[in-house]
């Protein structure tokens, strides 16, 4: 595999791009700012050199390049495959209930092809449920298959997202890539950091990732109580405060994040499914609780691995982003140090991140630090 | 330049291109003082942010406490309502064995009454009384319907409640129990041995509450020996001083209580009766008369036991009373 990295910043590139990586089996993974119209120039310039190329993207609540965070920027990563297939899937829908009938689309679609081995999945960050989808997907995946991704961004304003698909800038999408063959490594790993604090609470009343009421009083006044001041500018103020989740029949608890609230409802919209019973808390982390979560998700990644030559892709949550503020590129600098100097890393701030989450099933993820590293074996 | 340690501080110089501060221009360190100023505001939201959340969540623990105070206090005070229930249903029960009791009493005066009164009839239907069998027959009358007045008050004095706590000789009142179960203690071919029946226990306490208790266990030693078949039936009484308490020992030789079950027949609705004969209470309610308004102790084992040199093997409660001082 050959390989590629770009920042795309104030109308310049950090470097020259390199078309001599351009052909059927490249693939270029782009992460930009969520207002397009300060990188349409930069996809016009990648499209016009990599015409033979496969372009996907999304928008960000912040892009990374190597160990650096920018905003407004467009990061790129170009692989070129040497003995790996790959395929590209574009769905689209139109209601967020379609959102587990798309994962299972993704993966029927995918699997059509012998040797799949792993599924990289962008997907619009407002009007999907990522919980759904990851179920969807779950239900039809055969076994072995990797399952890494996240939601498109959009800074912490949760307005509009983006997915860039066949030259164009979609919501309502969900792209997905699958890779084939004995040739391709992917390995995925997702780690948090958050510890919960206060009270253990149960869900009273929910309706799939819309939540109403803990133990009987508004989820909304709850977290208003906890912010205080900052409750002005929720939604994105929620996601100081994370919700960690136990559904029932579940020992793994999963982390889930605010997307959007309903004041009139007093509810509050999360990522994820939030089911009625499930025991929750509120999260909290310091600076150095999320940089060591980032640095344990590298530490897993690689565990037992000695990979010289690869691209690491890292999608971190935007709430973590929050929290971290300017010491955010702590964490991505934790992640990117414990590289070798062959392996490049891009990425992106998400509004979720979907890793593996049990043998053979993955998950939406929320606040985690999820790293997927790609590289060819020949 | 001088090389900086605080890596917050390195990037933001790193981020507005500031090298050299001998060239700085206006515009760059005004640009510098905005990033500077932008993390002292975060540092300040993140200070106000976590202190009002711990705040917050101080007041909710403290609430949940009370409410968990009131919870607790909710809990008892439906508890005590449960056990004045058991208590309620206990004495039914109880009132219940005591019925049966009285008709086991009064089937022998009443048919004494009855042959005597028919006998009569007969008699002066056939002319054939005298005056002196008339009054013979009225005596009798007269001795049975005392029998069967002595029977209620025996059985009135067991449902008084005792007011205070008075000296009472547990044997005496261990003695007036057996009064009670004897007829159908007989009529079961069940010997009760209680050669220790003029002895002297002397204890400070609740005479009725105890005759209730022994008769709940002299109860259950009958209803365990009767479907039993063995050539003798005992159930023997003992009594013996241990330190500053008096022990009560009531042994029977049914073979004793399955192990399985021997740690729960004092837990509330345990019964292995069929449940038109046992409520489950009766052993409950001996523990709670005994352990708390005794002060006592009462536990079971299964033991051999003696009775006239021959060894027997069976359930065995003992009953621990404080003396008198």
């Amino acid at each position: 595999m050959k390989k590629a990295t770009y920042l795309y910043k104030n109308g310049v590139w950090n470097k020259e791009l390199d078309g001599s990586l351009d052909s059927e089996q490249t693939l270029i993974l782009c992460f930009g700012t969520s207002n397009h119209p300060l990188i349409e120039e930069a996809f016009n310039y990648l499209s016009s050199i990599f015409k033979n190329s496969t372009i996907i993207g999304c928008s960000t609540s912040g892009e990374i390049y190597q160990d650096e965070l920018f905003e407004g920027c467009l990061s790129v990563a170009i692989l070129k495959f040497e003995k790996t297939r790959f395929k590209l899937n574009k769905e689209r829908f139109e209601d967020i209930s379609q959102s587990y009938e798309v994962g299972i689309n993704i993966v029927t679609k995918l699997q059509e092809e012998e040797d799949l081995k792993s599924i990289f999945i962008l997907s619009d960050g407002l009007f999907i449920n990522g919980s759904k989808l990851t179920k969807g997907i779950n239900s039809c995946l055969k076994e072995g298959v990797i399952v890494s991704g996240g939601l498109a961004g959009d800074d912490d304003r949760f307005e509009k997202t983006w997915i860039f698909v066949d030259g164009q800038f979609i919501s309502h999408c969900v792209v997905s890539i699958g890779l084939y063959g004995e040739n391709i490594n992917v390995f995925s790993s997702s780690y948090g950091g958050w510890k919960q604090f206060g009270i253990n609470r149960i869900v009273t009343n929910a309706i799939d990732n819309t939540l109403f009421e803990i133990d009987d009083k508004p989820a909304l006044r709850i977290y208003k109580d906890y912010l205080g001041e900052n409750s002005k500018n929720l939604p994105a103020s929620g996601l100081f405060f994370p919700l960690m989740v136990k559904e029932k029949g579940y020992e793994k608890p999963k982390v889930r994040t605010i997307l959007s609230i309903d004041e009139d409802k007093q509810s509050i919209t999360f990522a994820g499914d939030i089911p009625v019973g499930s025991e929750v808390m509120l999260m909290k982390a310091s600076f150095a609780d999320l940089v060591n979560g980032a640095y344990k998700s590298g530490e897993e990644l690689l565990f037992g691995k000695n990979v010289e030559d690869g691209i690491s892709i890292a999608i971190s949550c935007v709430g973590r982003k929050l929290v971290l503020g300017q010491k955010t590129e702590d964490e991505i600098d934790a992640v990117y140090k414990q590289f070798n100097s062959g392996v490049e890393q891009i990425g992106y701030y998400s509004y979720g991140e979907i890793a593996p989450f049990i043998e053979n099933e993955c998950d939406l993820y929320n606040q985690t630090m999820t790293l997927t590293l790609i590289w060819e074996t020949i | 330049m001088e090389e900086l340690d605080n890596k917050v501080l390195k990037r933001q110089l790193k981020k507005l291109d500031i090298s050299d501060y001998s060239n700085l221009s206006e515009t760059k360190f005004k640009q510098f003082l905005q990033i500077v100023q932008q993390t002292y505001d975060e540092m300040d939201n993140n200070v106000y942010r976590l202190e009002n959340s711990l705040d917050v969540s101080s007041k909710e623990l403290n609430d949940l406490t009370q409410n968990l105070e009131i919870r607790i206090e909710e809990e008892l005070s439906k508890n005590r309502e449960k056990d004045k229930q058991l208590l309620i249903q206990a004495k039914f029960a109880a009132m219940g064995e005591m019925i049966a009791n009285i008709a086991h009493q009064w089937r022998q005066p009443l048919s004494g009454i009855s042959t005597v009164a028919s006998s009569m009839l007969v008699q002066i239907e056939l002319e054939l009384t005298s005056l002196e069998e008339a009054k013979k027959s009225y005596e009798k009358i007269l001795e049975f319907t005392g029998y069967l007045t002595q029977t209620i008050e025996d059985f009135r004095d067991y449902f008084k409640k005792d007011k205070y706590p008075r000296e009472f000789n547990i044997v005496d009142c261990m003695n007036k129990t057996i009064n009670i179960v004897e007829i159908s203690y007989k009529n079961s071919g069940i010997k009760i041995v209680n050669s220790q029946k003029n002895q002297e226990y002397l204890s400070l306490g609740f005479q009725n509450e105890l005759k209730q208790v022994l008769i709940n266990i002299l109860n259950n030693a009958k209803d365990a020996l009767i479907p039993k078949d063995l050539k003798e039936k005992f159930v023997k009484i003992e009594y013996k001083k241990e330190g500053l308490n008096s022990i009560i020992s009531i042994y029977d030789n049914a073979g004793g209580i399955p192990k399985d079950i021997i740690d729960n027949i004092f837990e509330p609705y345990f019964t292995t009766k069929h449940k038109s004969q046992g409520t489950g209470l009766g052993l409950y309610m001996c523990k709670q008369i005994i352990e708390n308004h005794a002060n006592g102790e009462i536990i079971v084992e299964n033991k051999d036991f003696e009775v006239d040199g021959k060894s027997y093997f069976g359930a065995c409660f003992n009953i621990k009373l404080k003396n008198k001082e």
